[in-house]
């Protein structure tokens, strides 16, 4: 099981494409992987022939743990790799082998007690039988438990998690738990970026057939910020800082059943452009949820937007394992002592919440301040458009 | 129910006998001690009185011989009513019922019918006289079992005058079941007191029941209790004690095991969820066993719990009437039945 992103511990094996004792060629698609976050076809790391499916369909495997064995087809299979999976594990042969360590498959099934009408109701009504209390014989859950259930849940409207809202759930709980959340905010006066966005806007968009947008401008100046200070794109690692070379900016997206996070990988080498061309691209693909592994994690940093929907100020929770994540809010025409007057500007409240354990007030502050200075002198993000 | 013209059970299959035989020349009735006798629980009292010593025979103790004779009579075009002393009996005629009777019509090709009523005595007669292992049998799901054989059973005065006018004129072979505790009740105080619901008005013109016509004696939705013959007035009293603590259960009287009247089953069981199948033949490989399968294949979906039997533990009939009276189901069988199943 191959770890495709960093909060990975475990995926499901979707669909064999193969069966033991066909042929695969190195790179071609031979079973699909789900993920809390996507669905992704796993290639064939080489040729040979299938010679055993260790994880079948719909089962979970632990990060590294074998799902399968390509081998040539007269190749001896080491025995230790043909024992079942529930198996104890046999004392450890080798170094390579003890590396790889095998969790046991654990089966949880426990089988509910319910008459068939109440599963037929509760099947109908989307109702979560572990929460309903059987007072049937022998605990069965019978009809009228269901209906009492249902009564319930059409007075308390008892929407049942998604997929999508439990791994919400549990990352933000999780993320919660573990940083230590500091919001810093900081104003940031945006009325050259917008006037460069509307002098530049149209050309661009007849060359390159893409509207620049704040938020594109947002990623490109976060990425550059990063640059001068690489703490921000860190994580904790095993009591260690691991900072990250790599500048790969989270955008938060809402979408019909949650929030997604696309990820713009080396935005920091990414043209405006670029930029705003992937964005369009990954929020479409966001709210269709076909975001594939690749383009949902990794991520180093994330910025959140909801000054769209007239937020001045808001403070996130960092994104895990990220060190930091960045809140947008609304652009309004303020009055602001501008040059010694006041006059009527257009500003922006940008709050950065950072997690205390990796890097303290200061640090972050500074990065906020770069951020404040490449926002409000904005020439230098954008490349002026080829003619 | 309680009408102008109330008749026993006997009484009701008296008068059928005798209005079928007035009306049809065809019609004749032979058995043991049927005739001068007027059959052992009196059936047939008076009958050769008034059709005479060919149409109303007293048979040798030979029950092959009796249902042999009543195959061979139907095949000239005489329509045959059989008596079989005690169902228990029947045993001894098995090969002419399940090999000629039930098949002949079938094995040519319908050129040939055979229209017998076999009519006979069965079930625990306790409390009024036990019968012990011999006398006391209900063993209609033998005949459940064949293809060919139509299987009668029916639980009161009205039904029995009814059922038998349609098994008469009918054309296929009929086992025609009678409890033997619902024969008489009208001069029984003690037993009319315990089951009222075994009285009731029988008309006295001719009238047909079809087969495969269920009788829902109750309405209710807390359950469906499914009996026959005897049990559906122990239902019926079981009910009226549930009643009192608000469980309100639905009866359903088949009439008629072969056809069975699966629907009207089915849609009882869809209202209540739950099923009792109550019969007094042994429990294993029984009409509840039989019933309780077709609920359970046919409408699963619906069971808020497994369906329930109530039958006759698997045991020859006691001849000790105490032991007896625990053989075979009662009011209390069912009502703890019930409320197991209901869970209340």
């Amino acid at each position: 099981m191959p770890k495709l992103s960093w909060t990975m511990t475990e995926g499901i094996v979707g669909k064999w494409h193969k069966k033991v004792g066909d042929e695969v060629k190195k790179g071609e698609p031979i079973c699909e992987i789900e993920t809390e976050k996507s669905l992704d076809e796993l290639e064939a790391p080489g040729s040979g022939i299938l010679r055993k499916i260790v994880i079948p369909d719909g089962s979970v495997a632990k990060v590294n743990q074998i799902i399968a064995i390509i081998a040539e087809a007269d190749e001896p299979l080491p025995e230790k790799l043909l024992v079942e999976e529930v198996a104890p594990k046999p004392e450890v042969v080798g170094e390579e082998v003890a590396e790889a360590k095998e969790p046991e498959v654990v089966i949880r099934e426990e089988r509910i007690k319910i008459s068939p009408i109440a599963k037929k109701l509760a099947q109908e009504h989307g109702i979560n039988l572990e929460e309903i209390k059987g007072t049937g014989p022998d605990g069965r859950i019978v009809k009228e438990d269901v209906l009492k259930a249902i009564e319930k849940a059409e007075q308390e409207k008892v929407v049942p998690l998604t997929r999508i809202r439990k791994v919400i759930k549990d990352r933000l709980s999780y993320s919660l738990k573990t940083a230590l959340h500091v919001p810093l905010t900081i104003e940031v006066d945006m009325t050259y970026a917008i006037e460069l966005l509307k002098s530049l806007g149209p050309d661009i968009e007849k060359t390159h057939n893409i509207r620049l947008s704040i938020t594109s401008l947002l990623v490109k100046a976060v990425a550059k910020s990063l640059e001068d200070h690489p703490i921000l794109n860190s994580r904790l690692e095993n009591e260690r800082i691991v900072i990250s070379k790599d500048i790969n900016i989270g955008v938060a997206v809402a979408i019909e059943n949650g929030l997604v996070v696309p990820v713009i990988h080396n935005a920091n080498e990414k043209s405006m452009v670029e930029i705003a061309k992937s964005l369009k691209e990954l929020a479409e693909k966001a709210r269709k949820e076909s975001l594939t592994t690749e383009e949902s994690t990794r991520g180093t940093f994330t910025v959140s937007n909801l000054g769209m929907f007239g937020i001045d100020i808001f403070a996130p929770i960092i994104n895990p394992p990220e060190s930091a994540i960045l809140g947008v809010g609304r652009i309004v025409k303020k009055p602001v002592v501008f040059n010694d007057e006041i006059t009527v500007r257009s500003m922006m409240t940008l709050t950065l919440v950072f997690d205390h354990r990796i890097m303290d007030g200061a640090v972050a502050a500074k990065f906020l301040q770069t951020l404040k200075e490449t926002l409000e002198n904005p020439q230098d993000l954008i490349e002026t458009p080829t003619r | 129910m309680t009408g102008e013209r109330e008749l026993d059970f006997a009484a009701a299959i008296r008068e059928a006998l005798r209005q079928e035989m007035s009306r049809d020349k065809s019609i004749i009735v032979f058995g043991e001690d049927v005739g001068l006798f007027g059959g052992i629980f009196g059936c047939t009292k008076g009958l050769q009185d008034e059709f005479g010593e060919d149409r109303v025979r007293d048979t040798p103790i030979s029950e092959a011989a009796i249902i042999g004779a009543a195959i061979g009579a139907a095949l000239t075009g005489i329509r045959p009513v059989a008596e079989i002393e005690f169902f228990d009996f029947i045993g001894c005629a098995m090969d002419q019922v399940v090999n000629q009777l039930a098949k002949i019509r079938y094995m040519f090709g319908g050129q040939l019918k055979v229209p017998v009523v076999i009519r006979t005595p069965a079930g625990s007669r306790y409390p009024v006289a036990c019968g012990a292992a011999q006398h006391s049998q209900s063993l209609e799901a033998w005949f459940m079992h064949v293809p060919g054989l139509k299987v009668v059973t029916p639980s009161t005065p009205y039904d029995a005058k009814g059922l038998l006018i349609t098994a008469i004129r009918g054309d296929d072979p009929v086992m025609f079941i009678e409890h033997k505790l619902l024969y008489y009740v009208r001069r029984m105080p003690t037993l009319r007191e315990k089951y009222p619901s075994m009285i009731c008005h029988v008309p006295e013109e001719e009238y047909t029941i079809p087969f495969g016509q269920a009788d829902v004696k109750r309405e209710g939705k807390d359950a469906t209790v499914i009996a026959t013959m005897m049990m559906v007035h122990k239902a019926i009293n079981a009910a009226n004690q549930l009643a009192k603590e608000g469980i309100n259960i639905e009866i359903i009287d088949p009439r008629t095991l072969a056809p069975l009247d699966k629907k009207a089953i089915i849609n009882s069981v869809k209202k209540t969820n739950r099923a009792i199948v109550v019969s007094e033949d042994c429990k294993t490989g029984g009409v509840a066993a039989e019933i309780a399968s077709i609920i359970m294949e046919e409408v699963f979906d619906y069971l808020d719990a497994p369906v329930k039997r109530v039958s006759c533990l698997d045991v020859p009939i006691p001849y000790s009437p105490v032991l007896e009276a625990v053989a075979i189901p009662q009011e209390q069988d069912i009502i703890t039945a019930v409320k197991e199943t209901i869970s209340k």
